[in-house]
């Protein structure tokens, strides 16, 4: 008996791999196709109406996105963050057993259907809807660093420090990439901060400007307006158009300064500030802590008017921030 | 007599060494075919320039005689690249050489023409990593017979990590090799005078490959000590009253390292034939102080020690194919249960091979486990484990088929044909895995993992320092208009210049150089956790988040193509 149980033990060996086996055909088995994916993009463009948007999940199934280029996608950490406020209605694309069922209930699915092994959910968004978008209007606002003002659009954002005249900057940035190739060779400057050669900056200040990004924030792709706030000094943005509702914030340290990758580099321990109002309403103080994290605050009761922010740090030599400032109403 | 048959060491016969002949051959014919699909890492590319260096020194010493030895020719030959040794990469560069001659003289013939300029410098890496199928064969057969030597050989040559490293002009697959080399070297010396020659110039070669050879002799003279300590336990004296006894042995073997390794090491090396002490202080400490890349695992993106412990082993966990893991699993138990019945007999002169395969199999791991080792290189760094962990998977193999098989079969013969085909059922799978992800073995993930999607999903990394352009130079040369620029991300110059010089890459095609995003029409960008805010930095050169074209391995992205819109 005791032989026959060891004997049983041995089988476990080629029992392990012919487990092990099956799993990978069946993982296999649940790959989709480049040829689904395009199947139901395509499906996408055939019914997309003005205020949908698209996204996929899980994120590492990213195959799909080769076919985005025309699409209102949109980066989604996991269904569970899903933040669908800009949007009427969500196209989700699902990969490897996940879909919308995952997603906050709040939203309701409109109709599944299925394209190989891509799932296609259509999502009716339930919950606040986004009625206006700081990023996306970033052109119609003001922006002053010290009382100064920030008045020179360079197509992404505003800058408050040229070393350049603006018609010399923007000849400078509609150079052909050639010529700006050769400029950036000739002008190899590195970048401690973000660990590479940094950029050609045309005449423009590298940290005295409020521009439409796109950073690495908690480990994860955000679209959001990157400042770098300064000790004892004041970065203003006025937006004239913010419409009537709840401000919310979403905003976090960059990850370029907020992790420590070498112990050489500053580790950050002071606060950053903003201060966000309604016109002629009571300023609300946020600390954002020198930590790696993407953080949510809210205004909490809706208001109207012009809003504005005021940036600025404890940091002795400033830090960076990506922050995404939307109003919010009922749906 | 030792009563314990896996301390009764079987020294291979002729059968053996043909059959293990045979089947590294095989590896090496395989590791050929598939070459010219094996993309060039960054780190490689460095090595072919300096690998061209050291081969035209050592070209024209002959020729030139004095001249050579100059300290200007000997920097021209290896002050580049200076931080490694240069017994690889002169091989690298001589077989490239012999192969396809030197622009002014090109090569011709059959292997100019049937072997591409990477494969004709990858070639002797290949040809070690046969060697390494041929030790680790020999060395299952020492432990446990010819089917444990069999199936440690298949364990070890269908590690697609491995196989994937075993076609690099680098020296990861090579140190593997001098590694199990001396290993096995070791064994036979403690019988044997000759060998312990063998075993001495086997760790200058180990010397002269890659710096972890340092840690070999430290673990090995932990064994010598064991043995004489128990020797002298037994006999209650340190010399034998006949012929000769352990301490004999080592002390030829010792012997043999410091004075052999030592010199070896020296002559291979003409950087240290002046300065000596200079250059000396500087390799050792250049990788005292090796800086730290980030390496994301688990989640986290590790940028500076501590490392997690537990690394190595659950990166390994991952990586190694299932047949390995739980083949090995009862390799480990049966090797353990012999040798600890062998410390508890003392009456027994000690065999030493089941305690080196243990013991190797685990310093490797132990050296990476250390919170202050660097991690970067990922399984590679502690890939000389293998073949001591392949040991002990055909250890286990045997065990199961004298557990499975033996009642079955009647006959000698027809049980070892039965355990033949058991082995060779069971590393199938591996088998398969390993020409499935072929040229990107670095991606692999076995099943507990749950394949390269679970892998993503447990955040593990599946990239390996730009190798994998490769894959998608067809598609650029189709695409990519004449002067376009083109930013290639982590791979290098040096990468693409070789690809334009086997004819993968068309000669048009240029090469902007790094953070240069901004300034092309096309980017490529290799999926590592660390490097995505330089995709971010591609988003925003281009005015668009999504690639146009990419490589997926089972769903998921090791490379993006973007198009400036």
């Amino acid at each position: 008996m005791k032989i026959i149980s060891r004997r049983l033990l041995y089988l476990l060996v080629p029992l392990s791999v012919l487990i092990a086996f099956g799993f990978q055909t069946h993982m296999r088995a649940s790959v989709p196709s480049r040829a689904d994916w395009f199947a139901a993009t395509e499906a996408i463009r055939a019914a997309l109406q003005p205020e949908d948007g698209v996204t996929w999940t899980p994120y590492y199934a990213g195959e799909g996105r080769l076919f985005f280029e025309d699409l209102p996608a949109f980066h989604m950490e996991s269904p569970e963050k899903a933040d669908f406020s800009a949007y009427k209605r969500v196209w989700l694309l699902g990969a490897f057993g996940e879909n919308a069922d995952a997603l906050p209930k709040i939203h309701s699915l409109v109709e599944r259907k299925t394209f190989g092994r891509v799932t296609l959910d259509l999502v009716q968004v339930g919950g606040e809807q986004t009625v206006g978008s700081l990023r996306q209007g970033l052109e119609k606002t003001s922006v002053s660093y010290n009382q100064k003002s920030c008045d020179f659009w360079d197509g992404s954002g505003w800058n408050c420090k040229l070393r350049r005249s603006p018609d010399q900057v923007l000849a400078c940035l509609e150079a052909p990439i050639e010529e700006q190739l050769r400029e950036f060779e000739r002008n190899r400057q590195y970048d401690p901060v973000h660990q590479r050669l940094a950029p050609l900056d045309c005449g423009r200040d590298r940290k005295l400007h409020v521009s439409r990004d796109t950073r690495i924030v908690d480990d994860f792709p955000r679209r959001c307006v990157w400042i770098a706030p300064q000790k004892n000094k004041v970065m203003r943005i006025d937006w004239p158009e913010a419409p009537a509702g709840e401000w919310v914030l979403d905003a976090g340290l960059t990850d370029a300064v907020s992790v420590r990758r070498s112990s050489k580099q500053r580790r950050l321990t002071e606060k950053t500030w903003v201060t966000i109002a309604r016109e002629g309403g009571e300023p609300q103080k946020i600390a954002i802590e020198p930590e790696q994290a993407w953080k949510r605050w809210r205004g909490g009761t809706p208001g109207q008017g012009p809003l504005i922010m005021e940036w600025t740090t404890d940091e002795p030599e400033g830090t960076e921030v990506c922050f995404d400032l939307t109003v919010r109403a009922p749906r | 007599m030792n009563e314990n048959p896996l301390l009764q060491l079987r020294l291979p016969v002729w059968e053996d060494r043909c059959l293990a002949a045979i089947l590294g051959l095989i590896y090496v014919f395989c590791l050929v075919l598939h070459n010219d699909l094996v993309g060039i890492p960054r780190d490689e590319s460095m090595y072919l320039s300096a690998a061209d260096n050291a081969a035209n020194w050592w070209w024209g010493v002959p020729n030139s005689k004095v001249k050579s030895l100059s300290k200007a020719e000997i920097e021209k030959g290896f002050k580049y690249n200076h931080e490694h040794p240069v017994l690889m990469k002169t091989l690298f560069g001589v077989s490239h050489r012999a192969i396809h001659g030197t622009s002014a003289h090109p090569g011709q013939g059959f292997w100019a023409e049937h072997l591409s300029h990477i494969t004709a410098y990858r070639l002797p890496t290949m040809l070690l990593a046969g060697l390494s199928i041929y030790l680790t064969f020999l060395l299952g057969c020492m432990l446990k017979g010819r089917i444990a030597g069999l199936a440690a050989a298949l364990s070890l040559a269908t590690m697609p990590h491995v196989f994937f490293h075993s076609s690099l002009a680098c020296f990861d697959a090579p140190v593997t090799c001098m590694w199990l080399l001396i290993c096995y070297c070791f064994i036979r010396a403690t019988r044997s005078r000759a060998w312990a020659v063998a075993s001495g110039l086997a760790l200058g070669l180990g010397f002269s490959t890659k710096l972890n050879i340092f840690f070999v002799p430290f673990a090995l003279l932990m064994l010598a000590i064991f043995e004489c300590w128990r020797f002298k336990r037994r006999t209650g004296a340190w010399k034998a009253q006949e012929g000769h006894g352990p301490i004999f042995y080592y002390m030829w073997i010792g012997l043999c390292m410091l004075l052999l390794g030592a010199a070896v090491f020296f002559a291979h090396w003409p950087w240290l034939w002046r300065d000596m002490w200079e250059h000396l202080s500087f390799y050792v400490r250049f990788h005292a102080r090796h800086v730290h890349y980030p390496v994301d695992f688990l989640g986290k993106l590790y940028y500076k020690p501590p490392f997690p412990v537990y690394f190595p082993f659950v990166f390994s966990l991952f990586t190694v194919p299932v047949a390995t893991i739980s083949a090995g699993a009862v390799g480990l138990w049966v090797t353990l249960k012999a040798v600890k019945r062998d410390f508890c007999k003392p009456e027994s002169r000690l065999e030493i091979a089941p305690w080196v395969v243990l013991l190797n199999a685990f310093v490797p791991f132990l050296i990476i486990a250390m919170p202050h080792t660097p991690i970067f290189g990922g399984t590679k760094h502690w890939m000389p484990a293998m073949p001591f962990c392949a040991v002990l998977a055909g250890v286990g193999v045997a065990r199961c088929c004298e557990m499975l098989i033996a009642k079955m079969a009647s006959h000698k013969r027809i049980y070892a044909l039965l355990a033949a085909v058991f082995a060779l059922l069971l590393f199938a799978p591996a088998a398969y895995e390993t020409a499935h992800y072929g040229a990107h073995g670095a991606a692999y993930f076995n099943a507990l993992a749950g394949g390269a999607p679970g892998a993503a999903k447990l955040r593990m990394p599946r990239n390996f320092w730009g190798y994998s352009t490769i894959a998608e130079l067809p598609l650029l040369n189709r695409m990519v208009q004449p002067g376009e620029l083109v930013f290639w991300h982590k791979a290098t110059r040096g990468s693409i210049d070789a690809y334009k010089r086997d004819h993968l890459l068309r000669g048009d095609i240029t090469y902007t150089g790094d953070w240069t995003e901004a300034y092309s029409q096309w980017a490529v960008y290799h999926d590592q956790r660390e490097k995505w805010p330089e995709e971010l930095d591609i988003w925003r050169s281009y005015g668009t988040d999504w690639p146009v074209a990419g490589y997926f391995l089972d769903g998921v992205q090791l490379m993006g193509i973007y198009h400036r819109p």
